[in-house]
């Protein structure tokens, strides 16, 4: 296990290294000028080249490229043009917005795809069961943002349920501790700020799950269905117990294998799905800090922003792998033996 | 769904058969009789075909459908709702919203289709490649490919637009470049059973060249997989292709896309909501479609996937 785990870690490196590698070719290989992309549309030659000795373009590629994995090896990824702070710290103080959308459409996803789901398997071929089919192979395909469109339309328009966007009301008067809204109006004693936090949460959270709910209700059926089919679950029904005991205890916690593996992949759709829903609800995320700085041809923030998601999905990647080697020794063994 | 063909129809079963086994010499005929099979056989493929065929007809005849320019400027008719001369009303600029749907099929399909066509065609080579010559050349080219795939489609087009600007064509060309992986992963591994086959092993013996072998006797072998990926894949692309669009990264005004009509009319609730329906409804009309031919031929060309799966 240990060995496996140590592995794991070499070869997530290696890849993360050739990320951040392959991010610096992708953006001096593209045709066409990050300078002149850079510069206003009626920039003179002078001012473009200006924009190229400061981004370091009028150098040799090799030594471009060694500098790059210098600055990236120190967390370096360069200055916001728009606000003058470093990307990173830039990022920092708006992951917290993000990870709380993030989390809460996790959570939804969990409590609503994971029994429907069960009960679908359960109740195979029942009504139920087929209307789940079908909406759930209708839903999978929506559009985050055209769904994010949809749901402020009619529940906070239409039907006045809901804020129009944000994370609190413009008025509220939160202490920033930590970034998160919910944590904060705790420290600060404060439930009604933390059900106004939650109110304005439900709704971004919802069209950000909804696609993941249907397609995890879809997995969560089929992996069900696949385990109740196997020879233990038949020994337990034998050995006389109860039907709900072998499905929760026997069905249930073997159907979840394969969805730790979807968790990896989860994560990374929430980060690129957040970056939609969080523009057309006005969430001050790190979705929005990029779509503003796209619009004013921030670049370094962009690439920066691109490098931190794409080395966090290596590295929740590796975690998943080792996970599951440790929660189902099948995995490893499965590993250890191709190797 | 409701009509997955059933296994136990002679029909369905040896049309399964054929395009699963089908290749080798003279057996193209039979392929293509079996493609027909299959598509007669499932009422989920046919309506499936329906709406995509639809969509793309209204695309290409848009000229002869409808009066209208798409992106002639009207300042006369402005925001006007839905009328008999005007089926979904006018949008901001006092465009004919219908005839730019129309215009916008025809950039959504086809660039859905060629931006799956890239993938396919890049990353399927490779994969034949990285599994039919394995060792280091293996070992280099996938190392690569796990790479490219810690970039969401999103993140690589937002890095492409980080240098070229934004637009369609390099989009287009990041979903593009997004997708090799998972093409080159599911050749490869089709690969690497298929070369371990006795009538590969028959060729080789024969004397054919690795390019022969893997045109003539490998890659027709692993087409079924192949078409169900790639038609699955047809609708992500549409929708990753809008979401772009919307953002203000693919499509540019005037084009009429469906995605960057959305972002126009974004806050449009008050005054005009058949301006963010109606985008909306054509985008997801598409998936299904796609989505609807793809299971379809799971279902009918991977026996396999279809007993996981009810």
């Amino acid at each position: 296990m240990l060995r496996f785990s140590l592995q794991r870690v070499a070869s997530a490196l290696l890849t993360a290294f050739v990320v951040v590698s392959a991010t610096f070719f992708i953006v001096r290989l593209v045709p066409g000028d990050p300078a002149t992309a850079m510069a206003p549309p009626n920039a003179r030659p002078a001012q473009i080249e200006r924009v190229r000795q400061y981004l370091g373009l009028d150098r040799p590629l090799h030594e471009q490229y060694g500098l790059y994995l210098q600055r990236v090896a120190a967390l370096d990824l360069g200055t916001s043009i728009r606000t003058n702070q470093p990307v990173l710290s830039d990022l920092a103080a708006r992951v917290p917005a993000s990870i709380e959308l993030a989390a809460a459409a996790f959570v939804l996803e969990v409590l609503v795809a994971i029994p429907i789901g069960i009960l679908a398997a359960v109740r195979r071929g029942s009504r139920l069961d087929l209307l789940t089919r079908l909406t759930s192979s209708t839903v999978v395909g929506l559009p985050v943002f055209w769904v994010s469109l949809m749901f402020i339309w009619i529940f906070a328009f239409l039907l006045g349920l809901f804020p129009l966007g944000g994370r609190l009301d413009l008025q509220t008067d939160l202490d920033n501790v930590t970034g998160f809204v919910l944590i904060d109006s705790l420290i600060a004693g404060r439930p009604d700020i933390m059900l106004e936090g939650l109110h304005h949460l439900f709704l971004p959270a919802l069209a950000l799950a909804l696609p993941s709910i249907a397609f995890w209700t879809r997995l969560m059926r089929g992996s069900l269905l696949e385990v109740l089919g196997e020879d233990y679950v038949r020994t337990a029904r034998a050995k006389g117990l109860k039907w709900r005991t072998v499905v929760m205890r026997h069905g249930v916690r073997n159907a979840m294998n394969p969805m730790v593996t979807v968790f990896g992949f989860e994560l990374v759709a929430l980060l690129t799905g957040a970056l939609l829903v969080e523009i057309v609800f006005a969430w001050p995320g790190v979705g929005n800090y990029i779509f503003g700085s796209l619009q004013v041809r921030d670049y370094p923030v962009v690439q920066g922003s691109v490098i931190i998601v794409a080395l966090l999905y290596v590295a929740v990647n590796s975690i998943v792998d080792i996970a599951q080697a440790r929660l189902d020794p099948r995995v490893l063994a499965s590993i250890q033996a191709r190797a | 769904m409701s009509s997955t063909p059933d296994i136990h129809d002679p029909d369905t079963t040896s049309a399964a058969v054929a395009v699963l086994t089908g290749a080798g010499a003279g057996a193209g005929g039979r392929r293509i009789r079996g493609i027909g099979a299959i598509i007669r056989s499932s009422r989920t493929i046919q309506a499936g075909l329906l709406i995509v065929l639809t969509l793309l007809g209204l695309g290409l005849l848009a000229p002869f459908l409808t009066p209208y320019s798409p992106t002639q400027i009207d300042l006369a008719n402005v925001l006007r709702p839905p009328s008999p001369a005007h089926l979904v009303g006018t949008d901001e600029l006092g465009r004919d919203q219908l005839t730019r749907l129309l215009y916008g099929a025809r950039v959504s399909m086809v660039m859905g289709f060629v931006g799956v066509l890239i993938a396919a065609s890049v990353g399927a080579a490779i994969g034949l490649i990285a599994g039919y010559f394995a060792g280091i050349v293996d070992d280099a080219v996938m190392r690569v490919m796990d790479a490219i795939l810690a970039f969401p489609a999103l993140l690589l087009a937002l890095l492409v637009v980080s240098v070229v600007g934004p637009g369609l064509v390099q989009v287009l060309i990041a979903f593009g470049i997004a997708g090799i992986p998972f093409y080159a992963r599911l050749m490869r591994t089709m690969v690497l059973s298929l070369r371990t086959r006795e009538y590969v092993a028959a060729a080789e013996a024969l004397g054919a060249s690795p390019l022969r072998i893997i045109f003539l006797h490998i890659l027709p072998n692993a087409m079924a997989p192949l078409i169900i990926t790639t038609t699955l894949a047809m609708g992500l692309v549409i929708v990753g292709l809008a979401s772009l669009g919307f953002i203000g990264l693919g499509a540019q005004p005037p084009t009429p896309e469906w995605g960057a009509m959305l972002s126009g009319s974004q806050s449009r609730f008050f005054t005009a909501p058949w301006l963010l329906l109606s985008p909306g409804l054509a985008i997801v009309l598409a998936v299904v479609g796609y989505s609807l031919v793809g299971d379809g031929l799971r279902d009918a060309l991977d026996p396999r996937l279809r007993y996981l799966r009810v």
